[in-house]
């Protein structure tokens, strides 16, 4: 099974946040590594879509897509994601959506 | 939710089929009719949804193959036991509808403005989102100076070939051939390497801006072998596309 990169996932992206997020810096909660989401690992021929570091492998994010409603059921291991980048839109500020750090004990590997 | 419908979202939209344009024998180019379209950049991706008469949805996605401010256009390679490429690629007629919706992902994007020069690396079908920027490129009359290395099967399987055969001052393009090539063949065969890479890119130091778009294996080889020879991470964007994903 090929990985292929967060460009795949900026539909799914959209549907969540609302907004282009491919261009978006994201931060490993656990090695630190941080690099757009575009450059993340992803694997779309699971049950669900994982999205994984590209640096230390760690689990970042889990989507699951049924029905034509998209859902991000886990992002445990993903210490930040920015937009730091505005792109067509107007917006000036950068987003920072912060990840609560207490769900720990999760077991995502699959 | 409430928040995403304020921003609007992505929408599937209806568009229709003005053509279906052969390019080789399991590749099709797909221009539609898309009234609804907020228009894109080169180098992004779409999503096509098709319904099956019981409900059941697929989805997939595909490169935009064309400019900004040109009709919208997908290829589609067809794959073998595919769920959704057959369709496209043997069914589908000028005049029927498709559910698509985008513009999607700005990472992969390439504006004049950016500069250059530019070094474009495609494996197989990764050539197509390479060629939205080559046309956008000629478009906007942009002269950054541009090369094309595309790796391909045989020569038949050479997607856009007389549009590449075509190219204005400033652009190059190379061939390497993995599987075979045509008698009296003088371009590159083999699979791509940092050596070929060496050969028909940029110095390092022009500071090229880089785009890879291919198979997984393809673009990190090829990542891999520029960085090697001293191209700045920072300006090398990578797309994979595999059988699911669909481009």
């Amino acid at each position: 099974m090929d990985a292929l990169d967060g460009n795949a996932i900026g539909g799914m992206l959209i549907d969540v946040f609302g907004t282009e997020m491919t261009v978006a810096s994201s931060t490993c909660g656990t090695c630190g590594a941080i690099r757009p989401v575009a450059e993340l690992v992803v694997y779309m021929q699971a049950p669900g879509t994982v999205v994984r570091c590209r640096t230390c492998g760690s689990v970042l994010m889990v989507f699951i897509k049924a029905h034509g409603v998209t859902c991000i059921v886990d992002m445990a291991g993903m210490a930040s994601l920015s937009r730091t980048e505005p792109a067509l839109s107007a917006k000036r500020n950068p987003e920072q959506i912060n990840m609560p750090n207490e769900q720990t004990g999760r077991d995502t590997e699959r | 939710m409430e928040r995403t419908a304020l921003r609007g979202g992505l929408r599937w939209q209806t568009a229709t089929v003005t053509s279906v344009i052969q390019e080789t024998a399991s590749v099709v180019t797909i221009e539609v009719d898309a009234p609804d379209w907020p228009g894109h950049r080169a180098g992004q991706h779409l999503e096509v949804r098709l319904t099956a008469e019981d409900g059941y949805q697929a989805e997939r996605q595909y490169s935009i193959a064309s400019a900004p401010g040109e009709p919208v256009a997908i290829t589609v390679e067809r794959l073998e036991n595919g769920e959704v490429s057959p369709y496209l690629t043997e069914e589908l007629r000028a005049g029927d509808e498709l559910e698509l919706r985008g513009p999607i992902a700005e990472y992969f994007v390439w504006e004049p403005g950016d500069g250059g020069p530019l070094m474009l690396v495609a494996g197989g079908s990764g050539v197509v989102p390479l060629r939205s920027i080559l046309r956008h490129r000629q478009r906007t009359g942009s002269d950054v100076p541009a090369r094309l290395l595309y790796s391909a099967r045989t020569w038949p399987d050479v997607i856009y070939r007389d549009e590449l055969d075509k190219q204005p001052e400033g652009v190059e393009v190379s061939y390497t051939l993995t599987r075979g090539h045509p008698p009296g063949w003088t371009g590159h065969t083999g699979r791509i390497n940092q050596a070929l890479l060496e050969l028909v890119g940029w110095p390092a130091e022009a500071n090229p801006r880089v785009y890879i778009c291919g198979p997984t294996s393809f673009v990190e080889t090829a990542a891999a072998a520029l960085v090697g020879l001293g191209y700045p991470p920072e300006r090398v964007k990578t797309e994979r596309f595999g059988a699911t994903g669909g481009r």
